[in-house]
């Protein structure tokens, strides 16, 4: 088995094969927020992303069963809090995500 | 995404976090009162105990109206270490304080310090400490504004004498500028950002 998100493409091969779960925009903001930040809760990711409550869900599932996020319950204030964080496979993931676009869009300043 | 656009995001977040209004409003009610008491002069010892309501204040505030609404966040590393940075200095910016108001009434008392020097010298003390400390809020929270406040109080503290403003009449003008601000943020933060009532997922 490959690694999440990635498809067997056929197409051109010259470009890097890109994650598709992470390239979706509204989980490539997910991403991008949760690699800044320590760790947020389902509101703040609500808030900062515009995703209704349905989707964001849907989204995080994604993410949580490609085991690129984690959740962490924790007292925030006396009051429970559940957290969103990148796992360390979360981070690497993204940080090579980040890579390959940059040779798609280097590769393609070139034509 | 550039590394750039990564920081510009999480500068986002962390103004949007901030965008409540709490330290303003906060810090302007609390400025009034100690306005208030050292104006009736009857007890200006609980002057000392206002910052801890203040910060107690920005707690209950954060908890009541801004998490419901704009939820919780951790910030990375990079954040927390200059907020880190950013009370230490505050701390020791208030130390400093609190060592030189020792200091001084110990030399005052002691005679070393004539009533004419202590008129000259009390205000260019100070000065600078309170806006250092003005400017370390607008640092650790990145509200700009803060800067104009530690600049209009070193200003005041610095005419304290000359032009006889009273210590009760610079919190007054540091305080009500602050609680307007604070009432106009908390007001557009409200409608901005509705309680939408998402429980734990």
């Amino acid at each position: 088995m490959g690694k999440p998100g990635r498809t067997k493409d056929a197409g051109y091969t010259g470009l890097p094969e890109l994650n598709r779960l992470i390239h979706e925009p509204a989980r490539l903001l997910l991403m991008s927020l949760l690699y800044v930040l320590e760790s947020a809760d389902f509101v703040f990711l609500m808030d900062r992303t515009n995703l209704t409550q349905g989707n964001l869900s849907t989204h995080m599932s994604k993410l949580e069963s490609a085991g690129y996020v984690e959740i962490r319950k924790e007292f925030v204030h006396r009051r429970p809090h559940t957290l969103y964080l990148l796992t360390t496979t979360g981070r690497e993931a993204f940080l090579r995500y980040r890579d390959e676009i940059r040779q798609v869009l280097e590769q393609g300043d070139l034509g | 995404m550039k590394q750039d656009e990564l920081a510009q995001l999480e500068q986002e977040a962390f103004r949007a976090y901030n965008s409540d209004g709490a330290v303003e409003l906060m810090l302007g009610v609390g400025f009034l009162l100690m306005s208030l008491i050292l104006w009736d002069e009857a007890s200006t010892g609980f002057v000392g105990t206002i910052p801890v309501f203040i910060i107690l204040g920005i707690r209950a505030y954060k908890r009541k109206i801004t998490h419901p609404r704009i939820g919780y966040a951790k910030w990375g590393e990079e954040r927390q270490r200059k907020i880190r940075r950013g009370k230490i200095w505050l701390m020791i910016i208030l130390l400093t304080m609190a060592a030189f108001v020792f200091l001084f009434f110990a030399l005052d008392k002691a005679g070393f310090i004539g009533e004419q020097m202590s008129d000259i010298l009390l205000p260019y003390l100070f000065a600078p400490i309170i806006g250092l400390a003005f400017c370390m809020i607008a640092f650790i929270r990145s509200m700009p504004h803060f800067y104009i406040f530690g600049a209009l109080g070193f200003l005041l503290t610095i005419l304290n004498r000359p032009w006889h403003i009273h210590l009760w009449l610079i919190l007054l003008l540091l305080g009500s500028p602050s609680l307007v601000i604070g009432i106009v943020r908390l007001i557009r933060f409200l409608r901005n950002h509705p309680n939408l009532g998402v429980q734990e997922v």
